[in-house]
């Protein structure tokens, strides 16, 4: 998967205009790798913790433990654990991520309603 | 069942769904928790038992429902929302509905000293009633103790072999699913026709505890609520989820802050 130079372009006019000053080092192969990466993750964190907090609701919901039960707590825990997880990068780097995640975007926007994208 | 979809359930007067229960308190001091009791402007005392109605006045006059925002009360004529009687060792609610039973434990905990009373059980029936169905005139002849207490030991042993499975386990993930497996297949199994909660001793947190209790009867009444309506495959799993949902919202993680 290659980026046209005119893609790149459109990568890089939203990097500056997201204010990230190393735009022009990225390519859009190196910002949909990040963005995979990035939506990987979080999409992980997001099941887990619907998963844990399903079954500690399930768990209170048969009476089998109350709330402030050691399993329940350490439900609870895992959730803010997998949470602290995400929101452990830096502010660099989140720029960094919500910059890239912005300019794929914005260049997926402006290619996907034309024909024979190359980009893709 | 069509004739059932175009049909409302019982409600009472506050707007929730008719559910009888039973809220049974073990009574440790009898003389000081009949003093505390006539000392309550929102309980009146019936002259020819042991017993008090419980109003929607005085000390819980600023109890919310929900279901009744547009309600008009007439402080001439409070709503009863319960009855409280002693019998024995014991102290017993009756109350109509979930919801009542979820605002009187929390309510009732801040003015009985746990010196006096604690709460043990509650025993309640896991279905809505029609608007001209018969109605159960008193609470025995729907909970049998033992029947009751059968299934809360039942599924308690379920949970225990879980436990021993989760600590078996390898990892951490590999105990999650095997928690996540049971409640799953359990929250997933049709509901008995009547129920116990236990409450449990010596909670640090109580506001959490009642927490618990909510979340326990709100997904009962749920499942009733859906099943009266046809959806006679809703269980516990779909009402915890839609609780998740609730209470996470969608869970959306964004790492924008």
């Amino acid at each position: 998967m290659a980026a046209t130079p005119k893609q790149t372009q459109a990568v890089q006019s939203a990097l500056v205009d997201g204010g990230m000053s190393a735009a022009d080092k990225l390519s859009l192969h190196d910002l949909q790798q990040v963005k995979k990466v990035i939506e990987a993750s979080v999409d992980r964190a997001e099941k887990m913790n619907i998963a844990i907090a399903k079954t500690g609701a399930q768990l209170l919901a048969l009476g089998v433990e109350n709330a402030t039960s050691v399993p329940v707590k350490a439900m609870v825990r895992a959730i803010e654990q997998n949470l602290a997880q995400l929101n452990g990068l830096n502010a660099e780097q989140k720029q960094a991520l919500v910059n890239a995640k912005k300019g794929v975007d914005n260049v997926e926007r402006n290619t996907s309603h034309r024909p024979g994208r190359s980009s893709e | 069942m069509f004739d059932r979809l175009q049909k409302p359930f019982l409600t009472v007067e506050t707007g929730e769904a008719y559910q009888p229960i039973k809220l049974n308190y073990n009574l440790l001091q009898k003389d000081k928790l009949i003093e505390a009791l006539n000392k309550l402007k929102c309980l009146k005392k019936n002259p020819s038992a042991p017993s008090w109605d419980w109003f929607w006045q005085a000390e819980c006059d600023d109890l919310h429902f929900e279901s009744l925002d547009a309600f008009k009360r007439n402080p001439e004529r409070p709503i009863r929302l319960g009855t409280i009687t002693i019998r024995e060792k014991q102290l017993y609610f009756s109350l109509p509905s979930f919801k009542r039973a979820c605002l009187a434990v929390p309510f009732f905990h801040k003015l009985l000293p746990e010196e006096i009373v604690t709460p043990r059980n509650a025993d309640f029936i896991n279905k809505v009633f029609g608007l001209d169905e018969r109605l159960p005139h008193g609470f025995t002849e729907l909970f049998k103790d033992e029947e009751l207490e059968a299934i809360v030991r039942q599924r308690l042993e379920d949970y225990h072999k879980t436990q021993e499975r989760c600590e078996q386990a390898a990892t951490a993930e590999e105990a999650f699913g095997v928690l996540s497996e049971y409640t799953k297949t359990e929250a997933g199994k049709r509901l008995p026709y009547a129920e116990r909660y236990v409450f449990q001793p010596d909670t640090q947190d109580p506001d959490i505890a009642f927490l618990g209790f909510y979340i326990f009867l709100r997904g009962r009444e749920l499942v009733a609520i859906k099943r009266w309506f046809g959806d006679s495959g809703y269980s516990l799993a779909d009402a915890a989820d839609e609780t998740v949902e609730q209470v996470f919202g969608g869970m959306d993680i964004d790492i924008l802050d």
